[in-house]
């Protein structure tokens, strides 16, 4: 079986379009909920203005303020989706997009200065891609282009196998207990598939296993032959669906899927 | 569990900003409580996380007059409990 091959420029279109998309969505899903960025709301600026001494400091409240309060924020938030649809979209290769994506990583920052609160690591994806991105259009060469698709690679790596070994050390994952657990609350759960858990025990285990073999094993990707390391990108395929759907854990499918082609150019490129 | 989660969320969902927001709000709650901030300054520092844990209420707790902490041990066995009374008119 003949892969396809990947070239640099590609990877690169890919993975920041991909993950341009994964912002526009996190950033279009805070406005029908608006009301929790209100004063009055679980994401408050009047409340969390107060949570930082330096945010109090003469000059700097007032900025944040401005650029932060309600329903300012709006604003912020209509800008931050605006620019990442566009390079998402747009005709102009990414590589030619300096200027929104310097104003998108300010945006992002400020944004993620007002609260902590409600943010996941879907949103810490984004944000560490949007940083390596400044970075990599600021020097602008083809060789700070690979290293922000060796970046991205290396961070799909980490972060998979970093939530893996944090799950195999509980006992409660390695029996499968947790899975039911985690689908009978309100936040993540599903009612359906926590009843069908919560009567199959083999199930949850199996269940349970599998995540952490796919999860633990991920880093093998670095050492496999290509064709034997697509089962990985499979299987992440196959689990961020499934936690979209089960889950509502929809931003993660973006910007995980995002890191892909970068980490499928760079197993690509060692020849084996 | 509440109502079941639309069938479109899985490709935009508008709620778990929320939803995560309140275990973010309890976690730091509790994680504040676990230090051992005495009272008073726990009070009056923490004034404004009255009017978050208040949100919180307001937004998802069944009773609006209190909300109940569990402190359970490692293995998620319950330990004791905690009623907090969250109205800023209430001293915690």
């Amino acid at each position: 079986m003949t892969l396809p091959h990947l070239t640099s420029e590609l990877a690169f279109e890919l993975t920041v379009r991909i993950s341009m998309f994964s912002i526009l969505l996190a950033s279009t899903e805070y406005l029908p909920q608006r009301d929790q960025l209100r004063d009055d709301g679980l994401m408050s600026w009047d409340v969390n203005s107060a949570r930082q001494r330096w945010y109090l400091a003469p000059g700097v409240e007032q900025a944040l303020s401005a650029v932060l309060r309600y329903p300012n924020v709006l604003i912020l938030l209509l800008a931050r989706a605006t620019l990442a649809g566009w390079v998402a979209f747009s005709p102009i290769p990414s590589s030619q997009q300096v200027v929104p994506v310097f104003i998108l990583t300010a945006l992002g920052a400020s944004f993620s200065l007002r609260s902590a609160y409600g943010q996941d690591g879907a949103d810490q994806m984004s944000w560490l891609f949007s940083v390596a991105l400044s970075a990599t259009l600021l020097v602008g060469t083809p060789g700070a282009r690979l290293v922000f698709l060796l970046f991205m690679a290396a961070q799909a790596v980490l972060s998979y196998s970093a939530a893996g070994y944090a799950k195999l050390v509980a006992p409660k994952w390695r029996d499968g207990s947790y899975l039911p657990a985690i689908f009978r609350i309100e936040a993540y759960g599903h009612r359906g598939i926590a009843e069908a858990l919560s009567k199959n025990p083999r199930l949850c285990k199996a269940a349970a296993s599998g995540l952490l073999a796919w999860e633990c094993g991920f880093p093998l990707v670095v050492v496999l032959p290509l064709p034997m390391a697509l089962p990985f990108f499979l299987g992440g395929f196959v689990f961020h669906v499934a936690a979209a759907f089960t889950m509502g854990l929809n931003c993660f499918f973006w910007s995980f899927v995002a890191t892909y082609p970068a980490l499928y150019f760079v197993l690509q490129s060692r020849g084996f | 569990m509440g109502s079941p989660r639309p069938l479109w969320a899985f490709a935009f969902n508008v709620n778990k900003r929320a939803t995560k927001g309140l275990i973010d709000v309890v976690g730091e709650f509790c994680r504040h409580l676990a230090e051992g901030v005495p009272r008073l300054e726990f009070s009056i520092a923490y004034l404004t996380f009255l009017n978050r844990i208040s949100n919180l209420q307001r937004l998802a707790m069944p009773d609006r007059t209190q909300f109940m902490l569990l402190r359970t041990d490692h293995d998620g066995h319950r330990k004791d409990e905690t009623v907090l009374y969250v109205s800023p008119f209430h001293d915690l």
